[in-house]
């Protein structure tokens, strides 16, 4: 009786058009998910998870104990022996496949951030932090610079070298300034650079830089002296540069993989060639670039807590607790079903946002918010799904949890964020002029009136 | 206690705390200096700050859940426990676990015990229900003439425990056993690493025929009292800790810069601290009030307390993991930091909401009406 009230049992009491019409099959939705994308895209999606968890998965735990235990050029060489270093640009140079950017120009970084980071967020991030590295020299739209420049770094890899990227913008008192229109008016910059004979010297520190530790190559943006942002100018520059050196390595809570390091340069010289784009586009590179990455953090994100959402399946599935299976217990049940829901409901956001023809400023910030407090709100329910279990490290849980956290912080924090949400749509769509809104807002605070509907 | 006293007690332990639990966490190391945790924990319990087993211990009557708290109720232990937890929740939850640990041994034959004492309740087979609290459900340790039998998982203590306090299914349902921890056919596994609250030691414990002298074997006796102050004093954690976060966000936002004025001065960052504030708030209210509960034994007031203690421990690791996580974006990129603090603190509220009884099982115990509430 009871199987024939179930979906499957209750179909075989239909016609055959009828049950073709009726989908009961317990095909879990990455499938369902896989199925609707392009032909490449699938490809590539099964590609990523399979690289994902047979090389980042088993190392996630002992690399969050200690960073050092894997070395991350070595599993980037890994990565890009598969094709997955080198795919901003197009055979013979890279290993784009035109017909995979089809449909949107983000969605493959998508999908290889979700399942990198569903197997491991540190390690996840130390690889794709490359493809941000990089990012300006495809997006400044100088395509000599493109060809020559992101052409040497392709080939380096080719040649087994581990060229991997870094982006620098943050500086240790600018840290939310250089992501948000107000604060870059007025931030208190602290790496400036100096026109001299064929090039230029660059002064000042950068910090909490993304693979700075290892990286080859970085993009690396600093204003002219004693100026603000908008002469900030994007400078490629390499380790072997006189007077560039790494600085100390932060301790962070999570994705700990991937080292977040200060930059220090003392009177670097730059050669004139070495500008991405023209002098003083800095500030539109820098921002564009934000509009490229942020739906990518929202599939880091996204990844990050399905991981979650995996390890407590299982965990669920194989505990038993008074005489039965935790997943028995409705209320498991119904909490598993949110965290399913809520992933669902992310990377629709994630493939909306990668799909539009052209990344923009309001796309990628709702993706990246939206993910990524969302990834919070999965990752805590899976720690409580596993009771006492939930903070021991061998659980694989409590770490998700630790590596969501960054997501709603790095490409600008979550509150930026709504900030750019507005000012890249609702601010446009109202004529609303952001300098009179920063400043209400400042006065409003100062009075202690905190500026609510009138 | 009257309000003065009580008062006078939070001041000692506010003092204590910011004297020599905050050199401890200082900025080095993931969890602060813990070789000085020992060292910190004695001058707890000589300032009297941490019950022991022993009469002639300073903290024997009015330490945290010191003998006084049987007859005077459970706001002092709370009142301290969350003025250490604003420098420190795992050293809070040190002299918390070894407070619990000396204060069973109340009921004990005389010559049981004298020294840190751990308190093994939580199984690997049986949820907390609250039927449980009156009989001991099936996979409950099992306590016979072969002795000590089963398992217990996710005990915690402070590091030097001697000694544990097991509940067991007797023949006349919950008992008491007193257990060293080097008896023979006790194995102790310890569950590192972990998420937080690091100070503390927390095991697995597998008991194979462990033999009990009947002078170690006291009871019967629930848990419902046990579990009330459990949870009070974890929901005094969560609310110590978040009001440190607090803290060190308001400070940052009154130091630090952003679009050319004090964060402090930002909406986006007074929406944050406005929000943590009033959730902390909320929830020290919520505990005073259910440490205040009355808890007569066995009647329907100590179904009430013991009611009112789950539900403080769900609402306030709620409002404060919440507050927490928010007082860390204050600091942005820096609260990500070890060296800033707040991510430690929100690791401890994170593993203080999970610990002993998770949110789910306490929102179902909290579906029950144990009669009297409002």
């Amino acid at each position: 009786m009871s199987d024939r009230i179930k979906p499957k049992g209750a179909r075989e009491r239909l016609d055959p058009l009828g049950q073709l019409l009726f989908d009961t099959d317990a095909t879990p939705i990455w499938d369902h998910d896989t199925a609707t994308l392009s032909r490449p895209l699938r490809r590539l999606r099964y590609r990523y998870r399979d690289f994902a968890q047979k090389h980042l998965a088993p190392l996630g735990l002992a690399a969050d104990r200690d960073p050092d235990f894997v070395d991350i050029p070595e599993l980037f060489m890994r990565a890009a022996r598969e094709g997955f270093g080198t795919e901003f640009m197009p055979p013979p140079w890279g290993t784009l496949q035109i017909t995979a950017v089809w449909g949107g120009l983000l969605l493959p970084s998508a999908l290889k951030a979700e399942e990198f980071c569903a197997a491991d967020g540190g390690l996840g991030l130390a690889l794709l932090a490359h493809e941000l590295g990089i990012a300006p020299l495809f997006i400044a739209g100088n395509l000599k610079e493109h060809f020559h420049w992101l052409g040497l770094i392709y080939r380096e890899i080719k040649a087994g070298e581990p060229a991997l990227a870094a982006f620098a913008i943050t500086e240790p008192g600018a840290g939310s300034d250089v992501e948000d229109t107000e604060g870059a008016r007025t931030a208190r910059l602290g790496c400036f650079y100096e026109r001299g004979e064929g090039g230029f010297r660059i002064n000042g520190r950068k910090v909490f830089i993304t693979d700075g530790a290892v990286a080859r190559w970085v993009t690396l943006f600093a204003a002219e002296k004693g100026r603000g942002v908008d002469t900030w100018t994007c400078f490629l520059l390499d380790k072997s540069m006189a007077g560039f050196e790494g600085g100390r390595r932060e301790r962070k809570m999570g994705q700990r993989a991937a080292d977040a390091s200060e930059l220090i340069l003392e009177d670097v010289f730059v050669p004139d060639d070495r500008v991405v784009g023209e002098v003083g586009a800095g500030w539109a590179i820098n921002r564009n670039v934000l509009n490229f990455s942020r739906p990518v953090v929202g599939a880091i994100a996204l990844g990050i807590a399905r991981g979650a959402f995996e390890h407590a399946a299982r965990f669920c599935n194989e505990t038993r607790l008074g005489g039965r299976h935790l997943v028995d217990y409705q209320d498991v049940q119904l909490t598993l079903a949110d965290m399913l829901m809520k992933l669902s409901a992310m990377r629709a956001t994630v493939w909306h946002a990668t799909r539009y023809r052209l990344p923009f400023q309001a796309a990628g910030a709702i993706a990246k918010t939206f993910c990524s407090d969302t990834a919070w709100d999965v990752c805590t329910s899976a720690m409580t799904l596993l009771g006492d279990h939930g903070y021991v490290h061998a659980a694989s849980v409590e770490k998700a949890v630790r590596d969501a956290r960054l997501t709603q912080i790095y490409e600008g924090t979550n509150q930026i964020n709504r900030l750019a949400i507005f000012e890249g749509q609702l601010g446009a769509e109202f004529g609303s002029d952001c300098a009179d809104c920063a400043a209400a807002a400042q006065c409003h605070a100062e009075s202690g009136d905190m500026g609510g509907p009138s | 206690m009257d309000t003065d006293q009580l008062n006078a007690m939070r001041e000692t332990a506010r003092r204590f705390a910011r004297r020599e639990v905050a050199p401890l966490v200082g900025t080095e190391g993931r969890d602060g200096d813990l070789a000085r945790l020992p060292g910190v924990l004695a001058r707890a319990a000589e300032a009297g700050l941490m019950a022991s087993p022993d009469p002639d211990a300073a903290g024997f009557e009015y330490g945290v859940w010191g003998r006084a708290s049987l007859d005077e109720g459970a706001a002092a232990s709370v009142a301290v426990l969350e003025e250490l937890a604003v420098e420190c929740a795992g050293v809070a939850a040190c002299v918390h676990f070894a407070g619990l640990g000396a204060l069973e041994l109340a009921g004990a034959p005389a010559d049981c015990g004298s020294g840190p004492v751990a308190v093994a309740l939580l199984g690997p087979g049986w949820r907390v229900s609250w039927p449980a609290f009156d009989a001991p459900p099936p996979g409950a340790v099992q306590l016979g003439a072969g002795g000590l039998l089963g398992a217990c998982k996710f005990v915690c203590g402070a590091p030097s425990t001697r000694d544990y306090v097991v509940y067991a299914a007797g023949v006349h349902g919950w008992e008491r056993a007193l257990v060293s921890a080097a008896a023979e056919g006790l194995t102790a596994a310890k569950v590192d690493p972990r998420t937080g609250l690091a100070a503390v030691r927390v095991a697995h414990l597998h008991f194979e025929a462990v033999e009990v002298a009947s002078a170690q074997r006291f009871g019967p006796a629930t848990p419902r009292a046990y579990v009330r102050r459990l949870m009070l004093g974890l929901a005094a954690l969560a609310v110590g800790n978040a009001r440190g976060a607090l803290r060190e966000a308001r400070r940052y936002a009154g130091e630090r810069f952003q679009g050319g004025a004090r964060i402090e001065d930002h909406a986006a960052v007074r929406l944050l601290l406005g929000d943590s504030a009033s959730r902390v708030a909320a929830a020290a209210a919520w505990l005073r009030e259910a440490a205040g509960a009355e808890a007569a034994q066995g009647g329907d007031e100590e179904s009430v307390a013991l009611w009112r203690a789950l539900a403080a421990k769900l609402r306030c690791g709620k409002e404060c993991g919440q507050a927490v996580t928010d007082c860390l974006q204050v600091l942005g990129g820096y609260g990500y930091m070890e060296e800033y603090r707040l991510e430690k603190r929100l690791r401890d509220a994170m593993t203080t909401e999970a610990m002993a009884v998770e949110p789910n099982t306490l929102r179902l115990l909290c579906a029950t009406d144990p009669g009297g509430l409002p």
